[in-house]
């Protein structure tokens, strides 16, 4: 065999750009997913819980929101590297839109929140503000979804070690 | 109130009907070499839309082994222009593309071809004169 081309592999940091994207986007996906339950519970629930529940919506949401979009920044910058490595890349795009349609569906959920904390304080903006985040939610599950499959079924963003491991012997 | 909630649903339709290339009507073909031209031109990530001359849109993504050539010589990839003519291998891996080499053609290159061609002749023309005017 010839010792010259004999690659030694290396394994890469877990600080690499693609991996921000992993990093960043877990907490939103709960918090938003919370707030869709929070917002259904204050709608539902007794006047006692109301209060406890409209506040819980309150933060869930403006956490969820300013990470969704904080973690859509991380996955542009995924994208490029992801694109060219995984074998279907349709699947990555609808991961995006989806993701998008989330993004916008929850920020437009805040704001139908603000509208009607401070300017119209009908019930009915109040059942459009839970449409809104049902809607959010399914685009937000499918996101999840696809993002999931686009790492176990297509190794997006990991790093494949070698056969004899031998990167992680020292 | 309806006011509102029809703007921000006139928005939001603007806005996912309008969601970006990724979303373009794509087709991935079988490995080999095309003609067409360069529809669009992504420079950030290094990624073109070919219409090959069979009405295909091909989508590449330049990796770290395609090469771009440009009369015989390796180019960079910011040399690539909308609209300009390309020859592309591909490699069919999945469900996509992946370029092997990019060929970009000259613009114009047929009438710079037949110019330097006409110029050649008359060159060769002017030098029969000339030698059968030097022989008589």
């Amino acid at each position: 065999m010839n010792q010259d081309v004999v690659f030694m592999n290396e394994v890469p940091s877990l600080w690499r750009q693609e991996v921000w994207h992993a990093l960043s986007v877990h907490l939103p996906i709960v918090t938003l997913l919370l707030s869709t339950v929070f917002c259904i519970l204050w709608l539902v629930t007794n006047t006692s819980n109301q209060s406890f529940f409209k506040k819980s919506t309150v933060v869930m949401l403006i956490i969820g929101v300013i990470g969704a979009w904080i973690s859509i920044y991380s996955g542009e910058f995924a994208y490029d590297m992801a694109v060219r490595k995984i074998c279907d890349p349709q699947v990555l795009k609808d991961h995006m839109y989806w993701a998008y349609f989330a993004a916008y569906t929850y920020s437009g959920g805040l704001a139908a929140l603000i509208i009607f904390e401070f300017f119209i304080t009908k019930s009915l903006v109040k059942y459009l503000l839970i449409l809104i985040l049902i809607a959010g939610l399914g685009a937000l599950l499918y996101s999840g979804h696809l993002g999931a499959s686009l790492v176990y079924n297509q190794g997006a963003g990991t790093y494949r070690p070698s056969g004899d491991c031998s990167e992680f012997v020292e | 109130m309806k006011k509102l909630m029809l703007s921000l649903l006139l928005g939001s339709l603007v806005f996912f009907s309008s969601c970006g290339d990724e979303n373009k009507d794509t087709t991935v073909v079988d490995s080999g070499t095309y003609t067409g031209v360069a529809e669009t031109v992504n420079a950030d990530e290094k990624e073109i839309y070919v219409r090959t001359d069979d009405d295909k849109l091909i989508e590449l993504y330049m990796t770290d082994s395609t090469e771009m050539m440009m009369n015989g010589k390796k180019v960079m990839f910011d040399k690539v222009e909308k609209g300009q003519k390309v020859k592309v291998t591909v490699e069919k891996k999945g469900k996509k593309n992946v370029p092997m080499s990019v060929m970009l053609m000259e613009k114009d290159m047929k009438k710079d071809d037949m110019k330097k061609d006409d110029m050649k002749k008359d060159d060769m023309e002017d030098k029969e004169m000339n030698d059968k005017n030097d022989k008589m």
